[in-house]
């Protein structure tokens, strides 16, 4: 592969100015106080060949064919907990499960119609899945924008090589989005609004589709079906809502009464088939930290098959033979809270002191269920330039799959990287920046 | 994709005065270079009018101050910055309607003024392009609302701030009903969101003979009409 990037790498300047004209940021709440602020993007891409991403997409296809499975399964028959496969603690006590979705149908069968994979590259070439993210997946907007701009700063770089379009995804979306719209109305992009740390994405999105973006107070239900509200009192029917705002605030006479940023009744609407939600709400069961254990086996238990994709070595301390490992080998291994997600609750047992590593065992022990422990992987480090210097660091690929009639893998992906040289973090939440990643058509 | 023309209310606020402060930018620019350049021949001071037609809510004890504060001072509603600032986040709020390229020109508008206040710049020609810009924005909005209800709201913003700032600085009677004029074909269009009983009370005042901006009562009036003349 005779890669040639050196005119993008001589216009990353010009890159990150046309980032900054087009409003790429992501906002960040601090001490209570919201900062709007450049999402740092780093020229060199993370360059996937052909065939690394044959096997990935094959992968990826199958394990998100599996979830959306396993979420039908969780809400209707419950045949993988009868069978014992996934213990039913592990269902019933994750904060993702939602018992209000027990017995819906979303529009064909799909849950996770925007799956966010996370994997690593392991410096031996092998991938391995870290998290899986069903419930609000963001990120697939900077990539694409990235893509966008990088071909105006530097059109030769792209004659020079053959990279996958990536700023299909718009399209992608749009088309899961009608198939679930299904006639009934207009399909909408829901947004909880200008202070959300994903605004950007929400109106990129909302431009690129052609979908409505709408606000909390624009929609309404009557008769069981969802209306959005022009200033003449007029309306029309809503068919579909891609929506960016958490279960819990969905509909305030279901869950959280105090939610401005929802529907009130909207699951009435969504149970009795009057409006698809995008994604489906009670996802949050299936991408649980503690859930992501059993993938592999529910790959095997619906499909019939072997997983392709790996999860990094991971233990239950709710095993008593997982917890006897976790807590003799607990200085080398990475605990996270199954409960956290952005990169919080995530701890090295490298680096804890004494007390810290004794009050975490002690925590391990008396609450098995809160924590997962996984081997520490040595993942690839990318080329990242920094100034002048290239400079290398931890980095990560979130993968994108969109299911509607059909499962589709997004070729290409947000790469996430780490700034700081000892750390594994690369949430931006967390002062990570981002590459566009390029999968090679040959 | 399905789509529809349907504005809703969240939408309709933010076109209004998207298209209210982008026009305030645009005229404040032009007074404050008009006030700088008789600031030369006259007192350094020479600035109170300005300042106190534009309901300027900073204190400034020189020129040189008030002429930074006037571009740059975000906490100040009445300066370049605050209403750019206002514009760009109304428009970001539309950027699936106006599309990235025409939030873009507002987006450079305040990187600039940002590149301007932190090195303290105080000539106003270094702001020439957001003027240029402002322009552009209001061409490439134009040219890709493919709602003309839209559109419709935005230029009724735009044009009752122009109709404001010329009845402030007292400009002549045929500047004020041709800007007037302009606002009334897109009201045509809009009329829902017109109150009626304000637009009757507008045609009565801005006539020739009626026409007296030195008449402070007068004037108070039309000011308070033309900002409830619309309803979002």
């Amino acid at each position: 592969m005779n890669i040639r990037i050196n005119e993008l790498v001589d216009g990353r300047d010009t890159v990150n100015k046309w980032m900054e004209r087009f409003g790429v940021r992501f906002g960040v709440y601090k001490h209570g106080v919201f900062n709007e602020q450049l999402f740092p993007f780093d020229s060199i891409p993370r360059i996937i060949p052909a065939s690394d991403w044959a096997y990935l997409e094959e992968g990826l296809r199958q394990r998100v064919t599996a979830l959306n499975k396993f979420l039908w399964d969780v809400y209707h028959d419950k045949r993988i907990i009868k069978d014992g496969v996934v213990p039913e603690e592990f269902v019933y006590s994750s904060k993702g499960y939602m018992p209000e979705c027990e017995g819906i149908s979303p529009t064909g069968e799909v849950y996770a119609h925007i799956a966010g994979i996370d994997l690593v590259e392991g410096k031996d070439g092998q991938w391995y899945v870290l998290e899986d993210n069903l419930r609000i997946p963001s990120g697939a907007s900077y990539p694409m924008i990235a893509r966008e701009i990088t071909r105006k700063v530097s059109p030769q770089t792209f004659t020079q090589n053959a990279v996958a379009e990536n700023r299909d995804y718009a399209h992608l979306l749009a088309t899961m989005m009608e198939e679930m719209n299904d006639g009934r109305g207009i399909a909408v992009i829901l947004t909880p609004g200008r202070y959300n740390s994903a605004y950007f994405e929400h109106s990129y999105f909302a431009e690129k589709t052609g979908a409505t973006l709408v606000y909390p107070g624009d929609l309404f239900v009557e008769d069981n079906k969802v209306y959005y509200g022009g200033i003449y009192k007029e309306k029309t029917r809503v068919g579909c809502i891609y929506r960016r705002v958490s279960d819990e605030y969905m509909d305030p006479l279901l869950f959280e009464a105090s939610s401005l940023l929802g529907i009130p009744n909207v699951m009435q609407a969504y149970k009795a088939g009057n409006v698809a939600l995008i994604n489906a709400i009670g996802n949050g069961v299936a991408d649980d930290k503690g859930i992501y254990y059993f993938v592999p086996k529910m790959v095997e238990y619906y499909l019939g098959e072997q997983p392709i994709l790996q999860n990094a070595p991971t233990y239950l301390p709710y095993f008593e033979k997982d917890r006897d490992y976790v807590l003799k080998n607990i200085k080398k291994l990475v605990i996270k809270d199954v409960s956290e997600a952005g990169g919080y609750g995530v701890v090295f047992g490298k680096d804890l002191a004494e007390k810290e590593l004794a009050d975490l065992t002690e925590l391990v022990r008396s609450e098995p269920r809160r924590w997962i422990a996984q081997e520490v992987i040595d993942f690839k480090d990318l080329e990242i330039l920094e100034g002048d210097q290239t400079v290398w660091r931890k980095a990560d690929l979130r993968a994108f799959v969109v299911s509607g009639k059909e499962v589709k893998v997004w070729k290409s992906g947000l790469t996430r990287f780490s700034r700081n040289p000892n750390s594994f973090v690369v949430n931006s939440s967390q002062g990570g920046g981002f590459k566009d990643t390029w999968v090679m058509e040959s | 994709m399905t789509q529809t023309n349907l504005i809703s209310a969240t939408k309709a606020n933010s076109l209004y005065w998207l298209g209210r402060y982008e026009e305030r930018v645009y005229i404040t620019l032009h007074l404050l270079r008009k006030c700088y350049d008789k600031m030369i021949d006259g007192e350094l001071e020479d600035y109170s009018m300005l300042w106190t037609r534009l309901d300027s809510s900073g204190v400034y004890q020189s020129g040189e101050e008030f002429t930074f504060g006037m571009m740059y001072d975000e906490t100040n509603i009445a300066s370049v910055m605050a209403a750019q600032v206002k514009a760009k986040d109304n428009a970001m709020l539309l950027r699936e309607e106006i599309m990235s390229e025409s939030l873009s020109y507002l987006e450079m508008s305040v990187a600039l003024m940002k590149e301007c206040r932190e090195r303290r710049e105080m000539n106003v020609t270094a702001l020439q392009p957001v003027i240029d810009w402002s322009l552009a924005f209001w061409g490439s909005a134009e040219q890709r609302l493919r709602n003309h209800k839209a559109l419709y709201i935005m230029m009724i913003g735009r044009n009752v701030e122009n109709l404001d700032m010329l009845l402030r600085f007292d400009y002549p009677y045929e500047r004020a009903a041709l800007a007037y004029d302009s606002l009334k074909r897109y009201l045509r269009q809009m009329s829902t969101i017109v109150d009626d009983h304000i637009e009757a009370q507008l045609n009565s005042l801005i006539i020739k003979e009626q026409f007296n901006l030195n008449d402070a009562e007068y004037k108070n009036k039309l000011l308070k009409f033309i900002n409830q003349l619309v309803r979002v």
